[in-house]
């Protein structure tokens, strides 16, 4: 068994209570994580509100996560094992044309860690050890859980404007959530 | 980025963590009026790229905001509600609308890197236990909360 929060029906934000749940066995190509960070997302919020399609009462939220490797299943090498890792929340198929050209987002095949379970709110979660990706050294959990949704979901849009043949001015709309979360630096070529 | 970054938001308490978050100006909109303001500052001339991350109460200002063959990137969806749209509009300015969302394997890669350089600077408002999920929720849906909620230890 592990410690979880989780939420019984739709609602208010306080429907969702710590409880106990069982704890997730890893399968021949998956790693056990103890969770040591997991950001709370809008996204999250709208999930337990009801409002994202396919949301259902019951699920571990949380697809912002941090943590360590404790297990490996049969077909992941064990000296992965004390790796601090975040996950990449998208469950991919990696085989379909989308995964292929390393559009793993455009995946059909996939599900989203926390809005379809086994999410971050929680002691531990399972994964494939590919989406198990290595913390670079020096950077602390509470950080590095913010690399794969509000960091890597805006330099994936930075790709979708990138190829606008000329950028003077841009505009930001930042009242709640991922930009005014970020201190940016990149250079201005 | 060769780009000069208006930022809006809809409160002045939030109005200086924008700027130090990289904004080269900050337009406070309590109504979310704000295409106007932006015409003004850029001499009528609209902005090249627009990141929504907002959408519900401010894309029809978005859209206003535009210069002429502008992108505007959706990335977010705060009300989770539906909006209307000009089309003679988007035609006129030749506007295009582009969805953007998960990161794919390598933008995680790029973001953890970002991350490890100091390059990008998270900006965390509030840790709380993972028992105090609730409250974070709450934070976050009432707008009480300026940067990330996270959640660690039990």
């Amino acid at each position: 068994m592990m410690k979880a929060v989780t939420f019984a029906d739709f609602g208010a934000p306080s429907v969702l209570k710590a409880t106990m749940i069982e704890r997730p066995v890893p399968g021949p190509d998956d790693v056990l994580i103890r969770i040591h960070a997991a950001g709370v997302c809008y996204h999250d919020v709208l999930s337990r509100g009801g409002k994202i399609p396919g949301s259902k009462p019951g699920r571990v939220l949380g697809h912002e996560i941090a943590g360590e490797i404790v297990e490996t299943g049969a077909d992941v090498p064990a000296d992965r094992i004390g790796e601090p890792v975040v996950i990449y929340q998208r469950l991919y198929c990696g085989l379909c044309r989308y995964c292929l050209s390393g559009r793993q987002d455009l995946c059909r095949n996939s599900r989203v860690l926390g809005e379809s379970g086994g999410g971050g709110y929680a002691e531990f979660t399972c994964v494939p050890a590919r989406n198990a990706v290595r913390i670079p050294d020096g950077l602390d959990m509470t950080a590095a859980a913010l690399a794969v949704c509000p960091v890597g979901t805006s330099v994936r849009a930075r790709s979708a404007w990138r190829r606008s043949s000329r950028v003077r001015r841009c505009s930001l709309l930042a009242p709640a959530a991922v930009w005014a979360c970020i201190r940016f630096r990149w250079s201005r070529a | 980025m060769n780009a000069h970054a208006i930022a809006v938001t809809s409160s002045e308490d939030k109005s200086e963590i924008v700027k130090q978050a990289g904004a080269d100006e900050v337009i406070v909109s309590p109504d979310l009026k704000f295409s106007g303001e932006v015409w003004r500052r850029t001499g009528k001339q609209g902005v090249d790229v627009v990141l929504e991350n907002v959408v519900s109460n401010t894309f029809g200002e978005s859209l206003r905001s535009t210069a002429q063959n502008a992108v505007v990137v959706v990335l977010g969806n705060i009300g989770a509600t539906r909006v209307e749209i000009d089309p003679g509009l988007v035609i006129v300015r030749r506007i295009r609308i582009s969805g953007s969302g998960n990161a794919t394997y390598k933008d995680v890669e790029i973001a953890l890197h970002l991350l490890a350089t100091g390059a990008v600077k998270p900006f965390i408002g509030a840790v709380l236990p993972f028992p105090r999920a609730s409250e974070g929720h709450a934070m976050m849906e009432q707008r009480a909360v300026v940067g990330r909620v996270v959640l660690s230890g039990w």
